[in-house]
């Protein structure tokens, strides 16, 4: 338990030195001399900045600058391309306006965002949040400990939070103490507490209408066209340099990019990996991409005779070329996914063995069973054309063991009935890997007290035991060393077939310049600290 | 300018600056016309090779199509069998991004689509290309080049089937997007309609994604209009105000054009830095042609022009005059030559002028020997015989007169002497020429007789006046006729006369005397020039200087054996309003 303390106490120490160096008016107004990153000045060019400023200060008051005009930035959906629907217009705007108690960086690790910090007893019973202090929503009311509470007290009650979470089912009592402390009191010990509190924190609006939140944007307006959200000028870490931003949905991709190229769309959320080879050189788009929280795998349902045994399933991983998939598939842009762990993931054993290809250990196991050749139908959304590509690589590839897979095609309703229904043999799907681990436990531990994502039946004690212990882990040794273990016994008996972590390609216009230390993750978390580029090239 | 510069810069021009600038010109322009027909010609094989790929990539896919279709329509396979099949056939050309099966009245009958089929058979109107037929080039919605192409089934229980595949044309963009001309220079394939397929500039991408149509460009316009083979070259100005240099060549068989566009200014930029250097070259080597013909021409035509100066100096009697040319040329050796001959030219007009005083003293000094010794012998005698006689008041009145006599000679040749050394002054009034004439006519008529001879006297009617000196004039006139009365023989006649014509008025002296050779005429006016066998030979000098300082002239014209006639004249005058007279 010290430990874990004194191991969280130094992250968040790191945490809020980077998070103070993010929002410091130095960072801001570092000039950047075209690159799409935003450093902090040399030494050298510090000292020819002061020298000039103070020849500016001898030669008198500098003028006043006009004021500018007011920014806007578009955001443009491709709504029919929406794989998660947690990103359509609507979401993507509550997203940008409602913020929650933590964050995550690259790696996946939970930062403070409006918690300033937090403390855990030393039984791993009692949790103390301590609000951040200065927050406003965008009403201008103050974020206090009872915004939290209620929020927290919400999510305890709501039957499809607890479906999402772990730990809030062991919630036994949320308490606001004054105006920034809350206290968190468990049934057990719950490690990933702060994953399954990652809750939009609102609160209804003095109107009594609206709800607002205390995002660097609030929404002023919603129609089925376009959604404006305005500039938070109270933002706590700083007002954004974008004064207005529109998120808009198209329901093509070419629309969206054709309004890009007219000038009217700023931001594509979402380019597919076929035209973003085309994309990448254009001089006023910047194409940006990170890898997904998401892998493609075909998840094959562990409670039907074909899949019950671990060597079928050992079998039909041998048997995928990934490297092959990646480049005919998503045309380059991903990476071989050997596991439900996402790679960047701190907690990833990056050492652990990944499934080779090896379609000759696949025929084998597969002819030491009894029975004929196998043979299953897998399910695959409809019009999404990646994964029909996918389905249909993984379908050759698996008959070259003779494996004989039948892919059904399925609108996008009929689909998700099915599988939370778990009426199917296998579907194929992008699975999230990451960043909060209770993602894991959600998809991949044992149906206990109350309803999981485990649609697909799987079962394994090993896993259990791995994810238990990670839950229970008073610190970051425990809690990697469990997440390696779980990695290990899913390596060996494997849920799925997982295919390939695929990169979200985003589009910006250069007019914009987005931080740095954001490279990796999806521009979106950062809007508020998106900066301006001046006509020369410099961010400003 | 001289003469001699003008001829040697014209020299120079001919020689040098004008083939130099001709041979300028025409390597410019054979430089600037080869270069830009280099580029053209390069940016042609560009798109002509660009064409082809583009042809053989269609043509490719769509024999693939075919035989896809050959293989569906001859094996008889099973729904199940061909179903593996078009989705094997997707996998393996991702170009074919669905394959359907399509039977006589239009229905799908197996895809490679998992869920339902998304194409359909192209319609009539679409273009049949390699026995396939082709709808138009349209982007879909993941912004990629597309076309759905159809083969036929030719099988009785496929008559009218089709198999139809959504063919993605993204290799086109490839294809395009690895032309590079230079820094700027991109590549486009336009269809036949003058929609944008592919831009190879990525900023230009997007006029792909909103449907740009061409069809009013000039390169596609003239590309359309004519036959296919037949290049397209020209150089428009674009919308951003860049002057270009596209070359376009139409597609065989697919009727598409691919078009390469650079900007002319990095196009020509290395035929231009070449014609600069070309320029440049020419231009410093005519300024060095100049300049050297300049130096040389200076040190030809500058001794010339010395030597020129030299010898008018020597020509106006400038015996001093020297010329100075450093040179080992033949030039240095004509004024070396030149100073030599003008340093003999002062020698010998020194040894000429050393003659001639000497001639003249001689004369000088034979005329006053001659003209005095008859006096002083006189003088002398005279005064020997006075010593004798001189109670004899006769001869006391004889010597008194002798001794005046010969002493006025001797003082009339010292008077001529003083007047030859300094002129004696003229006072110029009006006078009458005629009386003038008449007055030394009178006065000379007893020596006229006492040789023997008749003075005549031929006189204009009228005063004639003129300007002079009466007293000069009178001894001028009685000089000439003393001169006629000493050259005629006896019985001769002389005639004094006078005419007056015009603003002139002349006086004449002629007699019947032997003549006066025409080589003396030449300098019978000079001084101390005589034939007579005595005297100083100054009596016609003293008059020509009288008629010079009274403004006149006299000459002197002679036939060997029938005498001379001396003309004075002047400038006649109105007659003056108070009659002078003497």
């Amino acid at each position: 338990m010290d430990d874990f303390r004194s191991a969280r106490k130094q992250q968040i120490a790191e945490t809020r030195t980077s998070l103070d160096r993010a929002d410091s008016r130095l960072a801001r107004a570092a000039p950047d001399c075209g690159s799409t990153s935003v450093r902090l000045p040399s030494p050298a060019l510090c000292l020819g900045v002061v020298w000039a400023l103070s020849a500016v200060a001898c030669a008198g008051a500098a003028p006043p600058q006009p004021p500018r005009d007011p920014v806007t930035l578009t955001i443009g959906i491709p709504q029919s391309r929406q794989v998660d629907p947690r990103h359509g217009a609507s979401t993507l705007a509550g997203q940008i306006a409602f913020e929650r108690l933590t964050a995550n960086d690259a790696e996946g690790r939970t930062q403070p965002l409006l918690l300033e910090r937090w403390t855990v007893a030393e039984d791993g019973l009692t949790w103390r949040l301590v609000v951040r202090p200065g927050v406003r929503f965008h009403d201008g009311t103050e974020l206090t400990a009872a915004d939290v509470k209620r929020t927290l007290d919400d999510a305890v009650a709501s039957p499809d939070d607890r479906a999402l979470s772990v730990c809030l089912g062991y919630i036994a009592d949320v308490a606001a103490q004054g105006d920034l402390e809350v206290l968190v009191r468990l049934t057990r010990r719950c490690s990933y507490l702060l994953d399954d509190l990652d809750q939009p924190i609102t609160r209804m609006a003095t109107d009594g209408k609206t709800r607002v939140g205390t995002g660097p944007y609030s929404i002023v307006s919603s129609s089925r066209d376009e959604i404006t959200l305005q500039a938070n000028r109270n933002y706590y870490l700083g007002a954004p340099m974008i004064d207005r931003v529109v998120v808009r949905p198209y329901d093509a991709l070419r629309k969206a990019w054709a309004e890009m190229m007219r000038g009217r769309v700023d931001f594509l959320w979402e380019v597919g990996p076929d035209t973003a080879e085309f994309l990448k050189d254009q001089s006023e788009v910047e194409v940006r991409s990170f890898l997904s929280y998401y892998a493609y795998a075909v998840m094959l349902n562990s409670a039907r005779p074909t899949f019950r045994e671990p060597a079928v399933r050992r079998a039909l991983n041998l048997a995928i070329d990934r490297a092959t998939l990646v480049q005919q598939g998503l045309k380059g842009r991903g990476v071989p996914a050997y596991g439900p762990v996402w790679p960047p993931y701190w907690a990833h054993d990056r050492g652990a063995p990944a499934m080779p290809y090896d379609p000759r250990a696949a025929s084998a196991l597969l002819q030491a069973r009894p029975g004929g050749p196998i043979a299953f139908t897998c399910l695959v959304p409809a019009n999404f054309s990646i994964l029909e590509r996918l389905a249909l690589l993984v379908q050759r590839q698996l008959s070259d063991v003779d494996v004989r897979v039948r892919l059904e095609s399925l609108p996008s309703d009929a689909f998700n009935r099915r599988v939370v229904a778990g009426d199917f043999d296998a579907v194929l799907l992008p699975i999230l890997g990451g960043p909060l681990a209770t993602t894991y436990h959600r998809f991949w531990h044992s149906p206990t007290d109350f309803p999981r994502w485990n649609f697909w039946g799987y079962r394994n004690g090993l896993v259990d035991v791995a994810l238990d212990t990670a839950l229970a882990a008073p610190g970051e040794r425990q809690f990697s060393e469990a997440i390696r273990q779980f990695e290990a016994a899913v390596h060996d008996d494997p849920p799925a077939v997982f295919l390939a972590w695929s990169q979200t390609v985003q589009a910006v216009s250069r007019r914009f310049a987005i931080p740095a230390e954001n490279d990796g993750r999806d521009a979106i978390h950062v809007l508020g600290r998106w900066l301006l580029r001046s006509p020369g090239g410099g961010a400003r | 300018m001289s003469t001699l510069r003008v001829r040697f810069a014209a020299m120079l021009a001919t020689a040098a600056v004008v083939p130099l600038l001709t041979y300028g010109a025409v390597s410019v322009y054979s430089l600037r016309e080869g270069t830009r027909r280099s580029v053209v010609d390069g940016n042609l094989n560009v798109a002509r090779q660009v064409g082809e790929q583009v042809r053989r990539y269609i043509s490719t896919n769509l024999q693939i199509l075919q035989a896809l279709a050959a293989d569906l329509d001859n094996t008889g396979l099973s729904i199940d069998q061909q179903d593996r099949i078009l989705k094997n056939y997707v996998l393996r050309f991702p170009e074919f991004r669905e394959l359907t099966v399509f039977d006589g009245s239009g229905r799908p009958v197996v895809t490679s689509r998992l869920g339902e089929a998304g194409v359909k058979v192209p319609p009539d109107s679409s273009a049949t290309l390699y026995g396939v037929r082709m709808s138009p080039v349209y982007v879909d919605d993941d912004l990629l080049p597309t076309a759905l192409v159809a083969a036929r089934f030719g099988r009785a229980d496929r008559q009218g089937g089709w198999l139809v595949g959504e063919f993605s044309i993204e290799e086109l963009w490839r294809l395009t997007d690895r032309i590079h001309i230079g820094s700027f220079g991109y590549a486009m394939v336009v269809g036949p309609g003058g929609e944008l397929l592919a831009h190879g500039n990525p900023d230009g991408r997007s006029r792909v994604a909103r449907g740009a149509n061409l069809g009013a460009d000039p390169v596609v316009a003239a590309l359309r209009r004519e036959r296919v083979g037949t290049p397209v070259v020209d150089e428009p100005l674009r919308e951003d105000g860049e002057r270009v240099l596209a070359v376009g060549v139409r597609v065989p068989e697919l009727d598409w054009m691919v078009i390469v566009e650079q900007p002319t200014r990095e196009a020509y930029s290395v035929a231009r830095r070449q014609e600069r250097e070309l320029i440049a070259a020419i231009s410093l080597a005519l300024l060095v042609m100049v300049l050297a013909g300049l130096v040389w021409g200076r040190s030809l035509i500058l001794p010339i022009r010395a030597l020129i100066r030299g010898t008018e100096a020597i020509a106006d009697g400038r015996l001093d005059e020297r010329v100075h040319i450093e040179s080992k040329t033949e030039i240095g050796r004509l004024g070396d030559a030149f100073n030599r001959m003008a340093d003999r030219l002062v020698d010998l007009q020194e040894n000429v002028r050393k003659q001639e005083r000497h001639a003249m003293f001689g004369r000088v000094a034979a005329g006053l020997v001659h003209d005095l010794s008859h006096p002083f012998k006189n003088i002398q005698n005279n005064c020997r015989l006075v010593v004798k006689m001189h109670n004899d008041p006769e001869y006391l009145d004889l010597f008194r007169r002798t001794i005046d006599r010969e002493f006025a000679l001797i003082k009339r040749v010292f008077e001529d002497l003083r007047n030859i050394a300094r002129p004696m002054p003229i006072e110029r009034f009006p006078l009458d020429l005629n009386k003038l004439a008449g007055d030394v006519a009178e006065s000379m008529r007893a020596n006229a007789e006492t040789a023997g001879l008749s003075l005549a006297v031929d006189l204009a009617p009228g005063p004639i006046f003129v300007e002079g000196d009466v007293f000069a004039l009178s001894r001028v006139l009685r000089n000439l006729v003393l001169n006629a009365i000493e050259a005629t023989p006896p019985h001769g006649v002389i005639t004094i006369g006078s005419e007056a014509t015009g603003g002139s008025a002349r006086l004449r002296v002629s007699d019947t005397g032997c003549g006066i050779a025409p080589a003396q005429l030449d300098t019978m006016f000079e001084d101390f020039n005589t034939t007579k066998r005595q005297g100083l030979g100054l009596g016609l000098a003293i008059s020509k200087k009288i008629v010079d300082q009274s403004g006149g002239t006299i000459t002197a014209t002679s036939e060997a054996g029938h005498g001379t006639t001396f003309v004075v004249e002047f400038g006649r005058i109105p007659q003056p309003a108070v009659n002078i007279s003497f």
